[in-house]
């Protein structure tokens, strides 16, 4: 049934364009509820938690031969930043730059930022 | 299983209402020649008083906007950034000048969000939940508007049986009100002929 409710935005999706074709292009996992519930009932959940459940959806993405989708790996990112992992932090925001050049001058601003905070 | 099927057939309703608009469609010329391949969509504006609706509604645009093909910047991620500048509202987040966003983000477009209602009214036996919003898209570069759009979704919640199951089951999962912002935002979007063109990554892009 948790399943059921989960699949709801992606058959929505499906609907609203099903008169145009559509597949989707990404897998959705956890990225939106886990963040959604970071700001409706903070502390909730641990950073570490959101992490894995972030990750979680990397794998399972790999796994249905979908693509990661845009921030995944950014908010990853900011997740280990916030843990002060900043190596982690790193490869992640290096991941969304490669994924998405569109990303490039937001997370070469991250990446710069973390430099600053390790230099300290 | 009976329940969730009424569930889904609730919501495909409400869907196809939200989508059987007789509205124009609507003028893309500007969207087209900005072509934008990536949005800042920055946390709503809220005119309601429910204090969740802007983060309600903001976790539920990434993905209705990126299945359309554009580059999402990630939401979150974007609001903590304006708070460790010192912009903690979402109205302080709107007046940053659109050179500013560029600079610090490199985003083609931008999205301005308002929420105009939001959440439930509760009467005897049953409740209404209502998200009603606007939208427009602002070109990064040039300030021109690319797309103007509205939503509004409302799920009646009945005093019938097996209403109140569904609502039951809609309720333990998720609450009410954010299942219909994540509704309205897939209305705002991806209605046809009033929501925004598919985007560079979209494999329909450019057939519309």
């Amino acid at each position: 049934m948790k399943i059921s409710w989960r699949l709801l935005p992606g058959l929505l999706l499906a609907l609203v364009t099903g008169c145009q074709t559509a597949r989707p292009v990404y897998y959705w996992g956890n990225y939106e509820p886990t963040i959604y519930q970071s700001y409706a009932k903070p502390g909730k959940n641990s950073v570490d938690e959101q992490i894995l459940k972030l990750q979680e959806d990397v794998t399972k993405a790999a796994a249905a031969g979908l693509s990661v989708h845009p921030g995944l790996h950014a908010h990853l990112g900011y997740l280990h930043a916030t843990n002060g992992h900043n190596d982690s932090a790193r490869k992640e925001f290096e991941a969304e730059k490669n994924l998405f050049p569109e990303s490039a001058a937001f997370m070469d601003r991250m990446l710069k930022q973390l430099e600053t905070t390790s230099a300290k | 299983m009976k329940p969730i099927h009424l569930l889904f057939l609730g919501l495909l309703a409400l869907v196809f209402s939200g989508c059987a608009t007789t509205l124009p469609p609507k003028d893309y010329t500007e969207l087209r020649r900005s072509n934008p391949h990536s949005i800042l969509v920055l946390p709503p504006l809220n005119e309601t008083t429910d204090v969740g609706a802007t983060y309600s509604l903001l976790t539920t645009t990434t993905q209705p906007l990126a299945e359309l093909g554009y580059y999402v910047f990630p939401v979150a991620m974007v609001d903590r950034y304006f708070k460790e500048n010192g912009l903690n509202l979402s109205g302080e987040m709107h007046q940053v000048p659109l050179d500013k966003l560029r600079e610090v983000f490199g985003a083609d477009a931008v999205l301005y969000i308002t929420i105009q209602e939001f959440g439930s009214k509760y009467q005897v036996l049953a409740s209404n939940t209502i998200v009603r919003a606007k939208a427009h898209l602002a070109d990064c570069r040039t300030g021109v508007t690319l797309w103007e759009g509205s939503a509004q979704v409302v799920y009646s919640g009945q005093s019938g049986l097996l209403e109140a199951v569904v609502t039951q089951i809609m309720n333990k999962f998720i609450d009410q009100s954010h299942g219909v912002a994540a509704m309205a935002s897939v209305q705002l979007f991806l209605s046809p002929g009033q929501g925004l063109l598919k985007g560079p990554r979209h494999p329909e892009y450019g057939k519309n």
